[in-house]
């Protein structure tokens, strides 16, 4: 059976959210690499944790210690590769005191 | 009660997944969890610290309702990055899903097939001439390109297998294994609600594959179910899906605007989510149809997303995925007074309700429950 491939584009307008669209559509390739590297860290772990006998190899799947070490791994790397977005929010909450101002506290009378 | 299934429950017409492919989805399922954390709590401060102030300074007052509400948060960082990353987590896992189910099409194809062909109990009945109306032409729906209709080739049930997968992804698991949670939470709140209601026979609308129209097969266990949608690829999917997991349901393609039962044929009829992809028009002559198909002391239940919001700010977040998951008549519906269209569809205004209806799983929040019940019927 061979099938017209499937179109990738949604009918209907995509609004873009950052005021540089290019910048967008980067994070959305960076979202998809992301996936790769999760999906290598687990082809790895698959591997060493079968020995990389093919045989096993094609049968394993996770149990449940095993899942929940690798939920850990991949928010571990959506920490590393999301976090200067993540601490963007944390500044929201806890919006630092501006730079000139403590430099000028830190300054004091003197200067 | 455990946590949210990590994965979906498996019957014979599931899309199957390769190792990495799991992988993928599972990081899918962890990016949109993560949408849910640090950015989106920060949102609401950004809200009440930068943009309503700004918003009232240049305007003289601040924020009326969550129209304005969303000028004033265009220009906050913190909600473009959280919307760009959202939009572009949606993109993701349905292109993810797409290509996964492209893969492996043809099997599905001849599983379809297999069951359908064999001893069932339940039936299929498709109408080519249902046409598709426009509320579900305009856009493709959640951004799925090629949305419920698309068909490439002969018992096409592509669209019924992305929706299964992808509707586990989208909850993340949060509904259950079967994504069976807006069926188990209506069934409940339908026994709860109107112990005295015989049901005899249930019509779900709307039921694209069934996820929702299974369980109220094992609510009400003596009752024949009967369910529609527009989407051909949907409904043999569903089938297929039903008889996998052996539960009786009669498929039927027609549209629940104007369905080909006889007027009375249902003590139940019930939709979930269905009403916020239609529109005003629509949804009138829906809750008009569902009041001919009932029978005296039947009783309409729509089991929508909780649309309705007490403050403009929180409504604005509620409304983010109609302009931006393309769900164009959901602000629509969050305004909407309900109670008209079930009176002058002919139900007794004291009889209408707007309820929460709790989930029975893990979803974050409960509900909306909207019905009515038919006039007569009770002693």
């Amino acid at each position: 059976m061979s099938l017209p491939p499937l179109p990738r584009a949604a009918r209907g307008e995509r609004p873009f959210f950052l005021p540089d669209a290019d910048v967008e559509r980067l994070l959305n390739m960076v979202v998809a690499l992301t996936g790769e590297v999760c999906r290598l860290e687990d082809r790895l772990d698959r591997l060493e944790r079968t020995s990389a006998d093919p045989a096993t190899l094609a049968g394993w799947a996770p149990d449940a210690e095993a899942s929940a070490e690798r939920a850990e791994r991949r928010a571990a790397v959506i920490d590393r590769v999301f976090r200067i977005l993540e601490a963007d929010a944390e500044r929201v909450l806890n919006p630092p005191e501006p730079m000139d101002q403590v430099m000028r506290r830190l300054a004091g009378a003197g200067e | 009660m455990s946590g949210p299934a990590t994965d979906p429950a498996m019957h014979s017409m599931s899309p199957r997944l390769s190792a990495d492919e799991k992988s993928l989805l599972d990081f899918a399922v962890s990016l949109k969890s993560r949408l849910r954390g640090p950015m989106r709590a920060a949102l609401p401060k950004a809200y009440q610290a930068h943009a309503a102030p700004a918003y009232a300074a240049a305007h003289g007052a601040p924020p009326a309702g969550w129209r304005e509400v969303g000028e004033a948060m265009q220009g906050e960082p913190v909600y473009r990055w959280w919307s760009a990353l959202a939009r572009a987590q949606q993109e993701y896992y349905v292109d993810l899903t797409a290509s996964v189910v492209d893969g492996q099409l043809p099997e599905l194809v001849d599983r379809y097939r297999a069951i359908a062909s064999g001893p069932v109990k339940g039936s299929l009945t498709l109408d080519p001439g249902v046409a598709v109306p426009d509320y579900q032409a305009a856009v493709d729906i959640h951004c799925v390109p090629g949305s419920y209709f698309i068909e490439r080739c002969e018992d096409d049930v592509w669209a019924g297998a992305r929706s299964d997968l992808g509707s586990f992804v989208f909850t993340m698991g949060r509904h259950g294994g079967l994504n069976e949670d807006k069926g188990v939470a209506g069934a409940r709140f339908v026994k709860s609600r109107f112990p005295d209601l015989a049901v005899r026979d249930i019509l779900d609308m709307g039921c694209t594959v069934g996820l929702s129209t299974l369980p109220w097969v094992d609510a009400f266990p003596e009752a024949r179910v009967e369910a529609i949608d527009l989407s051909a690829p949907s409904l043999r999917y569903g089938h297929a899906r039903a008889e996998a997991l052996g539960k009786e349901v009669h498929f039927r393609q027609a549209n629940a605007e104007a369905t080909p039962y006889p007027d009375e044929s249902f003590d139940l009829v019930v939709s979930h989510i269905l009403l916020h992809e239609t529109s005003r028009e629509a949804l009138g002559r829906i809750v008009a149809e569902c009041h001919r198909l009932l029978r005296p002391g039947g009783v309409m239940l729509h089991i929508e997303v909780p649309v309705r919001c007490t403050n403009p700010f929180e409504q604005f977040l509620a409304n983010w995925d109609g302009p931006n998951n393309n769900e164009p008549f959901w602000p629509t519906l969050a305004e909407m007074d309900l109670v008209a269209p079930a009176v002058a569809a002919g139900f007794p205004a004291e009889e209408v309700f707007e309820a929460v209806v709790p989930t029975a799983f893990h979803k974050a929040g409960d509900w909306l429950g909207y019905g009515a019940r038919k006039a007569g019927g009770r002693s």
